[in-house]
C-alpha cells in the first residue's frame, strides 16, 4: 500500500516534469506567452487603478481587495493549468479515442490525463498572482505564502469544472464550448470583480453553481481576517466539487466507446 | 492459458434523430458470441475485414472498453475489474495511436513509461539500455519523437510497449504504412521477443505478410463472429489444395483431354488449376509434358491473401 502511494507520487512528479519539459520544448514561445499573459492580466489592474483614482474606495471595496481577488483568481487558474492542463483535453480524448493510451497504463486515469499537458501561459498567471499578492500584502511573505496555499484549493474549482464539463462529452458529444464558456465567462470573469458589486440573486449563484466565492472572495477575506470556519467551508466545498467531477469522469469512462482515429501525444 | 474468452459480446447504441424529434436508438452488435483461448508463447493472428470486430475485441481484452456480456480472462485477470493490475502484465502497441511524446526525445518518453510501471531511475536506465540493445535503437534514443520516420517511430513504439516485460503483447496493425524494410525489421523484432522471452503475441493486421511471417495460428473474425480458428498449416491444407500450373512450349500445342481444368490455352502456353485432393499432380504433369517441348514451367499455390479473401466472402 505504502509502496503504491510512493510510486504514484513519484509518477505524478515525473509526469508533471515531463509535461512541463514538453511545453518548454519551444522556449521562445513559452517565454513570450508567459510575458504576454502577465501583461494581459496587468492591463486590467490599470483599469481598476483608474476607477479608484477617480472614485476612491467604494464602500468596503478597496483597491487592495481587488488586488487580492485578482491574485487568487490568476494564481488558482495558473496552478490548475500549469500542472494539469491535460484536463482541457478530456473531451477531445473521449471523442477521438485517445483515452485508450491512458486506460492501458497502470495508473489513475484522471491524474494521468491531467498531468499529460502543461499550459505555457499559465506560468504567467502564477507569476502575476505572486507579484500582486506581494503588492497587496505590502511585502508580507507569510501572507503571500497563505495566498499560495489557499490558491491550491481555488485551483480545485478550475480543475473540477473542466473535468465535469469535458467528461460529459461521452453523452453530449463535444463539450469544449460549454467548458470554455463556463470557465472563461463565469469562473474567471466573476472571480475578478469584487463580490459587493453583485446583487443577492447573482451572489446566490456565485456561492453555489459557479463557485467563485470559494476561489476568490472568501480566500481574499481570509488573508486579512482568518476565520477557521470560513476556511473549513472552502475546504469542504472544494472537496465536494472535486468528488462530483471525479465521479462524473469515471462514470463517463464506463460509457467510453473508444475510436479509431489517428492520435499522437504532444 | 494466457487469454480465455467465452461468449463475448459487445453492443453499441447508435443514436440518431434531429434536435426536436426524440432520438432513435439503434443497437449495433460489434462482437457477437466470440470464444477462444490463447496459450502462453503463442503468436496468434486475429484478422478480419474492416469493421469485423477486431479492434473492439482487443479493446475489451485490454480493459479499454467494457463488454456487454461474456467472460474474459487475460493473464489471470478480468480486464473490466482489474485494469491496473492487468496493465502490468500486458503491452500494447496500436499502430494508429502513439504512447510517445511528440516533443520529447525517445529516452525521455521511455523514462516516463518506466515511471508509469514503477521502475526507479536506476532500473529505468538499465531497462532502456537493455531494450535499446534488443531493438538496436541506440541511435534513436536521444532523438525527438516528431523527427523520427514512421518506421523508426513504430520500432520505438514497440520497444516502449515492452519496457515493463509484459507477458502478452497486443499489436494492432504494427506495420501499417511501413515500407518493406521497416516491415521486415518489425517482424524480426516481434519474432525475437517471442523466442527470447516467450512473450505471447496477439496481432491484428491487414498485411497477410505479417501473418505468414509471424503467426502459427490464425483466428478470422467477420461480422462480429469467429469464422475460422486454425493453425496456418491447417488453413493452407484446407484451402490451398489448388495448384496453378503455367507451362510454355517451344511451339503451338493441342490439348485434347477435357478432364483437366484448363483456364487458358493460347498457342504455346497453357494455364491449368489442379486440385491435389482430386487429381494426381504427377499424372497431370506427365500428360502436359507429352504435348511438346517445355521451355518454362511455374507451379504456385493460391496466395494466403486470396484464401482469406475467399473466407471473408464465403461467410459474408
Amino acid at each position: 500500500m505504502l509502496t503504491e502511494v510512493r510510486n504514484n507520487i513519484r509518477y505524478l512528479f515525473d509526469a508533471i516534469k515531463v509535461s512541463i519539459k514538453s511545453a518548454m520544448a519551444y522556449k521562445v514561445s513559452f517565454l513570450i506567452q508567459t510575458i504576454f499573459m502577465f501583461f494581459n492580466n496587468a492591463s486590467f489592474l490599470v483599469f481598476w487603478l483608474v476607477v479608484f483614482s477617480h472614485t476612491g474606495n467604494q464602500g468596503d471595496v478597496t483597491f487592495n481587495n481587488v488586488l487580492y481577488i485578482w491574485a487568487f483568481s490568476s494564481m488558482s487558474y495558473g496552478i490548475a493549468y500549469f500542472f494539469f492542463a491535460g484536463i482541457q483535453k478530456i473531451n477531445e480524448y473521449i471523442i477521438s479515442g485517445a483515452m485508450d493510451s491512458y486506460l492501458l497504463q497502470p495508473k489513475n486515469v484522471l491524474l494521468n490525463v491531467a498531468t499529460s499537458k502543461s499550459s505555457f501561459s499559465a506560468c504567467g498567471d502564477i507569476l502575476y498572482g505572486l507579484v500582486i499578492s506581494f503588492m497587496a500584502s505590502g511585502g508580507d511573505i507569510s501572507k503571500v505564502l497563505f495566498v499560495i496555499f489557499l490558491s491550491l484549493f481555488g485551483s480545485i474549482f478550475f480543475f473540477s469544472s473542466e473535468v465535469f464539463f469535458r467528461s460529459l462529452a461521452v453523452w453530449l458529444g463535444d463539450t469544449n464550448m460549454i467548458a470554455n464558456r463556463y470557465v472563461e465567462m463565469l469562473l474567471i470573469t466573476f472571480s475578478t470583480y469584487p463580490e459587493n458589486i453583485f446583487r443577492i440573486g447573482i451572489k446566490v449563484i456565485l456561492y453555489t453553481v459557479v463557485p467563485v466565492a470559494y476561489l476568490s472572495y472568501i480566500p481574499s477575506r481570509l488573508v486579512e481576517n482568518f476565520n477557521i470556519w470560513l476556511f473549513l467551508l472552502v475546504v469542504i466545498v472544494a472537496i465536494i466539487y472535486l468528488t462530483i467531477s471525479i465521479f462524473s469522469f469515471y462514470k463517463a469512462l464506463r460509457s467510453y466507446e473508444s475510436g479509431n482515429s489517428m492520435a499522437m501525444k504532444d | 492459458m494466457q487469454i480465455c474468452v467465452e461468449n463475448l459480446k459487445k453492443t453499441f447504441v447508435i443514436k440518431s434523430g434531429g434536435l426536436i424529434k426524440a432520438k432513435k436508438k439503434t443497437e449495433v452488435k460489434a462482437v457477437e458470441d466470440v470464444s477462444f483461448s490463447v496459450e502462453k508463447g503463442e503468436i496468434v493472428a486475429f484478422i478480419g475485414p474492416n469493421g469485423a470486430g477486431k479492434s473492439t475485441t482487443i479493446k475489451m481484452l485490454t480493459g479499454i472498453i467494457q463488454p456487454t456480456d461474456g467472460k474474459i480472462e487475460v493473464a489471470g485477470y478480468n480486464p473490466s475489474k482489474d485494469r491496473k493490475k492487468l496493465a502490468y502484465k500486458i503491452g500494447c502497441m496500436f499502430g494508429q495511436k502513439s504512447q510517445l511524446y511528440m516533443h520529447l526525445t525517445v529516452r525521455d518518453s521511455y523514462k516516463l513509461l518506466c515511471s508509469i510501471y514503477d521502475l526507479d531511475s536506476k532500473q529505468a536506465e538499465e531497462k532502456i539500455e537493455e531494450i535499446a540493445s534488443l531493438f538496436k535503437i541506440h541511435d534513436l534514443l536521444d532523438r525527438v519523437v516528431r523527427k523520427l520516420s514512421l518506421g523508426q517511430r513504430m520500432i520505438c513504439e514497440i520497444a516502449g510497449s515492452v519496457l515493463h516485460d509484459p507477458e502478452i503483447i497486443f499489436l494492432d496493425e504494427p506495420t501499417i504504412g511501413l515500407d518493406i524494410f521497416a516491415k521486415a525489421r518489425i517482424r524480426e523484432i516481434i519474432k525475437k521477443m517471442n523466442e527470447e522471452k516467450g512473450t505471447t503475441i496477439f496481432l491484428t493486421s491487414h498485411d497477410i505478410g505479417d501473418v505468414e511471417a509471424l503467426c502459427n495460428r490464425i483466428i478470422i473474425i467477420n461480422n462480429g463472429t469467429i469464422v475460422t480458428d486454425s493453425t496456418i498449416d491447417e488453413l493452407k491444407s484446407k484451402y490451398l489444395s489448388s495448384k496453378v500450373v503455367k507451362i510454355s512450349y517451344d511451339s503451338d500445342i493441342v490439348c485434347k483431354k477435357i478432364e483437366y481444368n484448363v483456364q487458358k490455352l493460347e498457342h504455346n502456353q497453357v494455364e491449368l488449376v489442379i486440385d491435389t485432393n482430386r487429381e494426381n499432380i504427377g499424372e497431370a504433369l506427365a500428360y502436359f509434358t507429352s504435348l511438346g517441348n517445355i521451355v518454362d514451367i511455374q507451379i504456385s499455390s493460391t496466395p494466403l491473401e486470396e484464401v482469406i479473401k475467399k473466407i471473408y466472402q464465403e461467410r459474408r
